[in-house]
Formats: C-alpha cells, structure tokens, sequence
C-alpha cells in the first residue's frame, strides 16, 4: 500500500472469540428448529458385500421411528463427494445409499425418530444380509491386473503422470543412484466436532442444509444433482465449524438428513458419533511410493523418479484432485531439472481419502526429504547443507512449467532453523550418543516443503463479495468462504478496516450462506487469505471511491488527497466522518452505498517452510521423545500475526501426531 | 423416567432423565444449555468438561440421577453475562481460540485449576489440561492463556 498500516500487520484475535469463550457460538449440533428429529447411521460391519437384504420391520414398530432410509427407498443417483462446480468432472462412485458396500464403515441406513436414544435403538433393530465379497486393503494388491474390481472398470482410478526435462538420461550421469520405498498411514482429521447435518425439506419444496461444511457452493451442487433441484431451492448455510482441516471439505452426511427430512416432512438433525465419524466420514490417504534419486559426490541432486500409490479408499472422492494437485507441487522447491511423476490412486476396502491439511504433501514431501537426510548419510555430509545445495533460488523458474518461484526463501528458512534449534550441537550429541551405543540415542532431522495457494490455474480461482454501508456508516459484508477456526474472515475484517479507516468493531459479516453470498469456490488450498483478502480488498477500494465521492461534496475539495482514518475521511484539517456519509447517501442522495467484486486469482503464490527436529529414541522400547522443534516459514506479507502462529502451531501439532503415532 | 433437580450455575432446575442418561445429555438436551459440547461421549475429548463440586469432571462420564445436591458449573456459569471473566478475556487475549469447539470445556479445567491454585506453573497447567483435546491450536496459546488468566486474576485481588 506504500503507507504505514494500522490494522494489518497487528495480532488480533479471531472476530468471534467472544462468543466461542462463552459458549454462545452456535454450532450444527446446537441447533433446534420445531418438530425436528433426530437421525442415527446404520454402518456397514461387513468390508465387501451387496446388501442381499435389509430388514426394518423391527425397527419401524419401536415408537417415535419415522422413517429408515436404504438403498431401497433413495435416488440412486451417482456423485462425487468433492465435486466442486457444475464442469468439474471426477470419477462418480457414491451415492447416499449403495446396494454394495466396500468398507467397514460403509452406509447401509439411517433412522430418523423423535429422539437420539430412539434412533439409536431403532439402528440396532435393523438386520442386514450380505454376499460377501472379495475384500483388498493392500493398495499394491489392488492396482495388480487379476485384483477382484471393488467399481465397475476395475480398481485403479487414474494414472497421472508429469516430467521435466529427461530423468532416465539424467540417471547415466549421476554418480549415485539411490532407490527407496516409503509408506504413509492413513490418518482421521479428528476435528473436536464431530460431522452434523440438520437438513429442512420445507412445504414448498425448498431444501436448506445447514453442516459445518467447508464447501456451502460445492454441496449445493451436489445437492442439486443427487435431488433433481434448481439451485434457488438449496440453501446450504455453514453457521461455525469445530474444526475441520479437510474432513468436511466433501459432502458426507448431508444428503442422508436430506432425504429423511423429505420422507418424514419435518426438519432433521444427523449428529455422528465419534466412531461413525472415525470409520465413515474421511482419513487422508495413505500412500506407498518409490523415490529414485540420482545425485553426484558433491550432493547435487541431478534426477528423481517419483512413483505413489495414493489408498482412496472404497470411493474416489479426492483421488484425482490430490493426485493432480501432487503432480505440479512435487517439482516445486528444488532446482532439480529432471524429474518425473506418476500417481495411482487406487480403490482398496478402506475407509474413503478426502483432502485433509496438506492436500498430497506430506505424502511427497515426506519421501523427498527422508531421502535427502538417508542421502546425506551415505556421503557423510550434513543433511541441511544438502537442502541448502538443492532447493531453488528466489525467482527461479519451475522445471515443469517455466513458472516463476517468486520470492522464494526456503533456503532463507533453513539457515534460520538450523540457528533456532542449534543444529550443530544438536548433531554432535546424536553422534555421540551413537559412539556410546546408548540405549536413548539422539536423532536430529530436517525437511522441506513448499505450498501453493490458491487454485489457480486447475479450476476457476473465484470468490465474490458484497458490500453494504448501514445508514450510520457501519459495514457489512458477505462471503461465500468458510472460517473454520483459521480466522480467515477476520484477516478480511482487518483489510477492510485498512482500506476504509473503519474501526474493526464497526464492521461485521454474514458468510457461508449460499442464498445470501456471491459464489466461492472453496475453504481449502489455502486461499482464504490469497483469494478472499483479495476480494475483500478490491471491494473495499470500491466502497472507498464511492465514499469519497461524497466526501468530496460535503467537504468541497479534490478527491486526490483524501485520507480514511479514525472513522472519517480526512482532507488536511477538514473532515467528515461515516455517519455523516452515510446520512448524505440516504437521505440526500436516497441511494445505499453498496457495492460488489467477483475476483479470480492469476496467479498462486508459493510459501515454504523448514522444520527440524530432535528427538529420543528408545532403542530397547522404539519409544520416540520430542526434544525440541524449530519451524521456519516464508510467508510473505504477514495480515494477522496471531494468525499465521495459530495456524503454524496447530500444524506443526497435527504432524507430530502423524509422525509419530502410526496406525 | 425420573425427574432430577440438578443445581446448575446457581439454579435449581429439574428436568425429566432416563436412569442412564449423562450429565452431557441432560444439560444440552434437557435444559438447553448446549455451551458444554459433545466430541466423544467416550470421556476421551474434555469437551463436555464441567466442574461439580470443585472438580472438574467430564460430563459424558456421569449420571445426571447421581447429582442432586451437587453444585454444577458450566461455561455458561463463567463470567456474569455481561462482562467476560478473567479467564475468558485471557483466552482471547492469548489466541487461544481457533475453531471454538474445544474451548467451553478447556476454560472449565482452567476455572477448576485456578480456584484451587491461584498461580499454576505450566507443568500443573498441563496436568490440569491433559483430559481436553485441541485439534487447532497445538495447545501453546492455550498454556499461555491460562497463564495469564491466572495474572489477572492475581491483580483483581490485590485491587479488591
């Protein structure tokens, strides 16, 4: 902005804090609307098998049952849980209720009675008869030509593939070549709250939704085609999520509600045990991948194969979104020129993959980075000097595309961690510790990643907002992105009260309501910083012009020098304030000052980060202790300092877990 | 089918309870006060943490039918609503608050705490946390808030 800021930059607390601590903020599962029932899921026990029969008799006679919903009663109609936009084409696997199920955890049916016991009860009545069928948990086993096919066509859903340069030439030059296979777990989002819909089927065949969703625009879509309705008749609203870290990015639990609501005409609450939520919502996909890496004596990497087996689960969900997204990200933070890529994501007898924080990175990056610290052993050199050796300069360009790599300081990030967690000494103490042979050796280790935001250029990168000044000068606004806990609408707050010199408490927003909202594309890549502050930018420039307009006329002076600051705008000594602004442009100029900006990113920004480690390891139990911890990231600007180490922390927490807690 | 009258946030209340029925459910279902939150039901999260007695006390893990005459807070019962207490306003202060879900029953460990020991160090803050899952924020803000709760609290006293 080329000026002193006085809301960005500053650490500020998440807008709705007040009412988090108090336990006002109104979460799905809080929720009570008249006559509403409760819905319980009946899930499959049975990994493989086409329901033969399913019999609710029992159930039906326990009073308060009003309806039981199975693939007998429901459309029939195939979706994809992550679709996100009327073109977006993804493999359509699911449906509310399958005639086959294809993992423990599987939707068979779903009661709705007058209370949670009732339903709960009523679910235990339900019998079930199965065909069994072939089960495959094994990703390797299943992609394999003779594996039993869990969809129609056989079990691999793509084959994405990606190079740079020639990496099999690259091979015969190199001094070393070094091959390794890596495996990643799956792992549950395990957001505190678990997965809720509370749908209303109205009179007038109106559906409203309301689920802490990730995605309001991207389920009414779904909504719209599994239920055969326009658009103006699905309101999906995302009052506050309880965390969600990609686990409610995709339709789960929506459509059942919806379809109970419809077959009982009343409105219905489905809350999901934690169980249900573990077995039957999302777990990141587990991967199984073969890094070749060719590198010379001095520890230049010349070449890498990368090949991964991404699980998806019974369902292909995210399969092609995160394979897609992985096949540009992994040529994204070294100077490496050779490269190639190949993912198979496969269908196993698993609980279903989805996005979950990192969307496909910590299944390369990890490989990518052991590799290096194991590469780095073989040539008796310092693990962070061979990331220092190749990860890519600032501005370099990338090897699969000639994009840019913009302000990259990775390298930057690394030499700061190395500093924080003292490297060196850290280093000695585990050579030590391995020249004592003791039985808790030190283990010190570090790895790089880098991230995009936004999506551009994969999908449409839109998201709009409307902007209105209340008759006292007081703001509103609305926003089609979520706020999950990460405070991205109040990083838009801050930019709005930047832009217009409005303090924070005079402006408020509705979000998440797809009747009241301009389109979004989505709660996740990391663009609700990026895309939506953008957004909110461009609207509140708009909103400032317009204000100004007025201000030139109360104030008779030229627009050029006007300042917004402390609630008024300001020309030298005169000024006005927004009440009086306002005041004009209602009662003078009988218009409302509003206004409204759609913008689609062109471009997507990367940050990166260096993490290090040490730790102590057990050599008699395996039992591994965290000593201490260095993160460094190369954020760019920063907007809410409070924010980004919110976000960092609860990261860095996320994938500790991850680590060191395989399933 | 038996009516309880449990005493909460001051107020005797009776609302109707299965033999079986927890705390949780009575509270959220019975009498509306839905700020204590449901993650689990396995005593496994804290997000239903309330205090009974002085103690706090997963509210999945206890029958309503056993709490007469117990003395029952819950968040709700924390500041007197108008103004936050120290606690709450530490919790903000701190950024202890991402997503929400986890916080009415983490202020309800950390009022169990510092009624009893006005100046935890982080060792007993951690102790006193450790039934309470938080997926958001890796738990650092979360010590430091009731750090500071417990500073504020300290100068409210010494200025009566």
């Amino acid at each position: 902005m080329g000026r002193d800021l006085n809301v960005v930059g500053k650490a500020k607390p998440i807008s709705d804090a007040a009412l988090k601590v108090t336990g006002r903020k109104i979460y799905v599962d809080d929720m009570v609307l008249p006559g509403m029932l409760y819905a319980r899921l009946l899930l499959s026990d049975c990994p493989h098998g086409k329901i033969k029969s399913i019999d609710t008799t029992e159930a039906m006679k326990l009073p308060g049952v009003k309806a039981i919903a199975t693939c007998f009663n429901t459309p029939k109609v195939k979706y994809n849980s992550a679709m996100r936009f009327i073109e977006n084409k993804l493999p359509d696997t699911e449906m509310i209720f399958s005639d086959t199920v294809r993992f423990v955890g599987d939707r068979v049916a779903a009661v709705a009675a007058e209370s949670p016991d009732i339903a709960k009860k009523a679910v235990s009545l339900i019998k079930v008869e199965y065909e069994k069928l072939p089960v495959i948990t094994d990703p390797e086993e299943a992609a394999k030509p003779d594996a039993y096919p869990i969809h129609d066509g056989g079990n691999i859903v793509g084959d994405v593939r990606a190079k740079a340069g020639d990496s099999e030439k690259a091979f015969e030059d190199c001094d070393y070549v070094f091959e390794d296979r890596y495996t990643t777990q799956a792992v549950h989002h395990a957001a505190i709250e678990p997965h809720v819909a509370l749908a209303d089927w109205g009179a007038d065949g109106k559906l409203t939704v309301w689920s802490p969703c990730q995605n309001t625009f991207g389920f009414r879509v779904i909504m719209g085609r599994i239920f055969d309705l326009p658009y103006n008749k699905i309101r999906m609203i995302s009052p506050a999520i309880g965390g969600a870290f990609g686990g409610k990015l995709e339709v789960t639990v929506e459509p059942v509600a919806a379809i109970l609501s419809k077959m009982t005409g009343r409105p219905v609450k489905l809350t999901c045990s934690r169980k249900d939520c573990i077995l039957s919502t999302r777990v990141r996909h587990p991967s199984v991948s073969y890094v070749k890496t060719g590198f010379m004596k001095d520890g230049t990497i010349k070449a890498v194969d990368f090949k991964i087996y991404l699980n998806t689960g019974a369902y292909a969900s995210s399969a092609m979104n995160v394979s897609g997204a992985m096949s540009h990200k992994v040529f994204k933070a070294y100077k490496i020129k050779d490269m190639s890529f190949e993912c198979i994501p496969v269908y196993t007898n698993t609980p279903v993959a989805s996005a979950m924080r990192g969307f496909g990175s910590p299944q390369q990056f990890f490989p990518v980075s052991s590799m290096i610290n194991e590469i780095a052993n073989i040539l008796g050199m310092d693990p962070s000097e061979l990331f220092l050796k190749n990860l890519a300069d600032p501005y370099e360009k990338a090897c699969c595309d000639g994009e840019s790599f913009g302000n990259f300081r990775l390298k930057d990030c690394v030499i700061k961690g190395r500093e924080l967690i003292g490297w060196d000494e850290a280093v000695k103490e585990m050579r030590e510790s391995a020249d004592k042979k003791s039985r808790f050796r030190i283990g010190v280790g570090v790895a790089c990643g880098s991230h995009g935001t936004s999506m551009f250029p994969f999908m449409p990168d839109v998201t709009g907002i409307t902007m209105k000044m209340n008759e006292d000068g007081t703001i509103v606004f609305t926003t089609g992105t979520s706020d999950m806990g990460n405070g991205s609408v109040t990083t838009w707050c801050m930019m709005i009260s930047e832009v217009l010199g409005i303090p924070l408490d005079n402006i408020s927003y509705i979000k998440t309501d797809t009747d009241a909202a301009m389109s979004d594309l989505v709660a996740y890549a990391s663009r609700g910083t990026y895309t939506s502050g953008h957004a909110a930018l461009k609207t509140a420039e708009i909103m400032r012009d317009k204000i100004a307009d007025i201000a030139v006329k109360l104030l008779e002076v030229d627009k050029e020098e006007l300042r917004f600051a402390d609630n008024r705008v300001y020309f030298k000594d005169k000024s006005v304030d927004m009440t009086e602004i306002a005041v004009y442009a209602g009662e003078t100029l009988q218009e409302d000052l509003s206004c409204s900006y759609m913008f689609h990113s062109t471009e997507g920004p990367m940050s990166s980060g260096a993490h290090f480690a040490k730790v102590s390891v057990d050599t008699e139990t395996g039992e591994v202790k965290l000593l201490d911890y260095a993160a460094v990231h190369d954020v760019g600007k920063v907007v809410n300092p409070m924010g980004v180490s919110g976000q960092l922390e609860g990261g860095i927490s996320m994938g500790l877990g991850y680590a060191l807690c395989k399933a | 089918m038996e009516i309880v009258k449990l005493n909460v946030n001051g107020c005797v209340r009776e609302t109707p309870v299965e033999h079986n029925r927890t705390l949780l459910r009575a509270l959220r279902e019975g009498l509306g006060l839905t700020g204590t939150k449901c993650g689990c039901e396995t005593g496994d999260c804290g997000a239903c943490m309330v205090i009974i007695d002085g103690e706090a006390v997963r509210s999945c893990l206890v029958r309503a039918v056993n709490l007469e005459g117990k003395e029952i807070t819950t968040i709700e019962g924390v500041g007197d609503g108008e103004h936050l207490s120290p606690i709450q306003e530490a919790f903000i202060e701190a950024g202890a608050v991402q997503c929400g879900f986890c916080i009415p029953g983490m202020i309800m460990s950390a009022k169990a705490l510092l009624d009893k020991n006005p100046s935890p160090n982080e060792e007993e803050i951690r102790g006193a946390i450790d039934h309470n899952l938080c997926r958001c924020t890796g738990y650092e803000n979360i010590v430091k808030a009731i750090l500071l709760a417990a500073e504020k609290m300290r100068k409210e006293r010494q200025n009566g």
